[in-house]
């Protein structure tokens, strides 16, 4: 096992700059999340770091080696990729000896090697069948025995689990973070879903437009997202944001909506000496509350459009200060459409977030 | 309605069905009647002969000659066809700048006749003004002329190299179809699982290929055992029959010497050959695992065996 380094890493196609001043330092054993929405370039990251693709500037480092001039093959990363790419014509047992067979192993440590994966994922019943008699869990557990039995430095996952339905998924997410745990190998897992990244994640790496947004744990990055791009990529249903003006004077700070409704605010450090400037303000739809009423008089009313019940909780749609705001409540709670209901915020848990460049101001 | 609906596939195949019967089923009914028969030389039967013709083929020292002449012909031609075509379809498949221009130029002599090729190439070789001596001689690696076709050696190593040429293009397309179906994240996870570039083409795109090199051997071996065109223009047999394959010689039998049964007995054998080479051929190289053959396991079956691992 080692650590990945990523220093000043670019990457270009053609004048095309895909990624920009990359840096991670993934450490010895961690699991690591690459997150971010389609095309901000985590599968190019991850497949320069299997040497897939070529470094244009910068410098990736396996333990203390330098690999960005070392070919696929003769780095010691395995990857499983979102097709699995199992070879069709091999049975699962050559499927997964082939790395071993590549490095001329004997036949006595294949046999060791395949006896512990093929125990570990439970092959054992499926090592004479071809990639095409296994169904797709099987065969996305094949390729993690494929990537597994060689014990290489580094694990690295591209969408292992996009091909697999909800219940499987979820199944295969606690079995890679149950193996990790197990194997204590450091990883590197790429995927789009934010509640992958949630769940497994040791630490995750937030990506947007080739850039790195934030890189913190799970909790870190709930709690405190460095920027609006953050707060809203993670955490389900997605954060509300309204838009406005933030008011600060000495202690003293508001934050007036466009519909000139006033929220107070705790002032903070990084809202500055500005008297005034634009902001939005993000709430998380758990840290706001309804209360039906009767009246439409106040401004903190507003109107029920869709209620969803999942049995245990309630998420309710609802058109507040000209925009439309969600609302989970942990709870059963009986709401109809049309119903007025009185909204009120949390604002010991609301982020202010600067309307230009999307920093976190509290 | 439903006994017609059962039918009715039937009834809409049937005439292209007995069209089909009757043009390629009735020739080779009427060579299999003529090979059993004393046939004149204006094709018509005469007396039942058994297997008559076929003893006076196998008595004639030239068409056993033959036989010879048109394996060495067919393993020689095929067999560099097929090892030449591999990797020029893996450099055609690579990316690279002028990709679709290099693919044209692979595939222009397929657009030219076989007849056109075999007359050019005629002259190439000419021994008198052929552009093949003039060229060794002012590269200085010649002295004088030589007429290259007189020579039968010479000759058969020409017609197998131009017959070369002329498959490349076919099989070349065969082969790009191939490597196209080979996902590029198969090399990838090769790759990365330590393969070398050449235990990735030993361990993944041959054995991918497999069924494409079946095709193309297959169909080659049908097509150059039959080739007539080249070998009829360029030598027209000769020397001494020296540069005859089957086709010539029976073309000879029936059109030259007038000997239709014995012609037509030669047609029967080699259509014999071909189809007891094809079933010999996917018999030796079928797939030797019928395992993958089996049904594929419903999706379904997915979550139990997860729960059963976990035990
Ligand atoms: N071969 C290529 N040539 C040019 N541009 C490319 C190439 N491969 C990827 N890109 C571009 O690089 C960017 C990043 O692509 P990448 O595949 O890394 O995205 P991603 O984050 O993995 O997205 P997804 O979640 O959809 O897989 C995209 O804008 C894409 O268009
Ligand atoms: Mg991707």
């Amino acid at each position: 096992m080692s650590s990945i380094n990523v220093r000043d890493v670019a990457k270009f196609y053609g004048s095309q700059q895909v990624l920009f001043d990359v840096n991670v330092a993934i450490e010895h054993g961690e699991f690591v999340v690459l997150v971010g929405p389609s095309g901000c370039g985590k599968s190019t990251l991850l497949r320069m770091i299997a040497g897939l693709e070529s470094v244009s500037g910068g410098e990736i480092r396996l333990g203390d080696e330098l690999i960005n001039d070392v070919s696929p093959q003769k780095r010691d990363v395995a990857m499983v990729f979102q097709t699995y790419a199992l070879y069709p014509h091999m049975t699962v047992e050559e499927n997964m000896l082939f790395a071993l067979k590549m490095r001329n192993q004997s036949p006595q440590e294949c046999a060791v090697a395949l006896k512990q994966v093929s125990e570990i994922l439970g092959l054992g019943d499926l090592l004479d069948r071809y990639p095409k008699q296994l169904s797709g869990g099987q065969r996305q557990r094949v390729a993690m025995g494929r990537a597994i039995v060689r014990n290489p430095q580094a694990f690295l996952f591209d969408e292992p689990l996009s091909n697999l339905d909800a219940k499987l998924r979820s199944h295969m997410r606690t079995e890679i973070r149950g193996l990790h745990q197990r194997l204590g190998s450091t990883s590197v897992y790429v995927t789009h879903d934010q509640v992958e990244a949630m769940t497994m994640a040791d630490r995750i790496v937030v990506m947007n437009g080739g850039r790195i947004e934030q890189i913190g744990t799970p909790i870190e990055l709930y709690d405190n997202p460095a920027n609006k791009f953050v707060a809203g990529f993670l955490g389900s249903p997605t954060m509300n944001f309204i838009d406005g003006e933030l008011r600060v004077e000495g202690n003293d700070a508001a934050f007036i909506s466009h519909h000139q409704h006033e929220f107070q605010v705790d002032s903070h450090a990084n809202m500055g000496d500005l008297r005034k400037r634009r902001a939005t303000i993000g709430i998380r739809p758990q840290n706001i509350t309804l209360t039906p009423v009767d009246s439409q008089g106040d401004a903190m009313v507003g109107r029920v459009r869709v209620v969803e019940q999942t049995g245990s909780e309630t998420i309710s749609v609802v058109d507040f200060l000209d925009t439309e705001i969600i609302v989970q409540s942990p709870r059963r709670q009986l709401l109809n459409p049309d119903q007025m209901v009185l909204v009120e915020f949390d604002m010991a848990a609301a982020h202010m977030f600067d309307a230009q460049n999307g920093l976190r101001l509290n | 309605m439903r006994s017609i609906g059962k039918f009715s596939p039937y009834l809409l195949i049937a005439p292209s069905f007995f069209l089909s019967v009757f043009v390629i089923g009735y020739p080779i009914f009427d060579v299999v009647r003529m090979s059993l028969f004393k046939v004149n030389r204006f094709g018509k039967l005469q007396k039942f002969n058994g297997f008559g013709n076929f003893t006076k083929a196998f008595s004639d020292d030239v068409f056993l000659q033959t036989i010879g002449q048109t394996a060495i012909w067919t393993v020689s031609v095929v067999g560099g066809t097929v090892l030449l075509s591999i990797p020029i379809a893996m450099i055609l498949n690579e990316d690279f700048y002028g990709r679709s221009v290099a693919r044209t130029i692979i595939l222009l002599p397929w657009a030219v006749s076989l007849a056109m090729t075999a007359v050019v190439w005629t002259w190439v070789v000419n021994g008198d003004f052929g552009t093949l001596n003039m060229t060794l001689n002012s590269l200085g690696l010649m002295d004088g002329n030589y007429v290259w076709l007189a020579n039968a050696d010479a000759a058969f190593t020409i017609v197998i190299l131009i017959g070369i040429l002329v498959s490349i293009p076919f099989t070349v397309t065969i082969f790009l179809g191939g490597l196209t179906s080979i996902p590029d994240t198969l090399y990838e996870a090769a790759m990365t699982d330590g393969a070398s570039g050449w235990k990735r083409f030993r361990y993944i795109t041959m054995p991918l290929l497999k069924p494409f090199t079946q095709i193309a051997v297959v169909l080659n071996v049908i097509y150059v055992f039959n080739s007539f065109p080249l070998i009829w223009i360029m030598t027209n047999g000769g020397p001494a029959n020296q540069t005859d394959i089957l086709i010539t010689y029976v073309y000879k039998q029936a059109f030259r010497f007038g000997k239709l049964d014995k012609a037509a007995a030669g047609s029967v054998v080699m259509f014999l050959m071909l189809v007891v080479f094809t079933i010999l051929y996917f018999y030796i190289t079928r797939d030797k695992h019928p395992a993958a053959k089996k049904a594929k396991q419903p999706d379904g079956a997915a979550l139990e065996d997860l729960n059963v691992s976990k035990a």
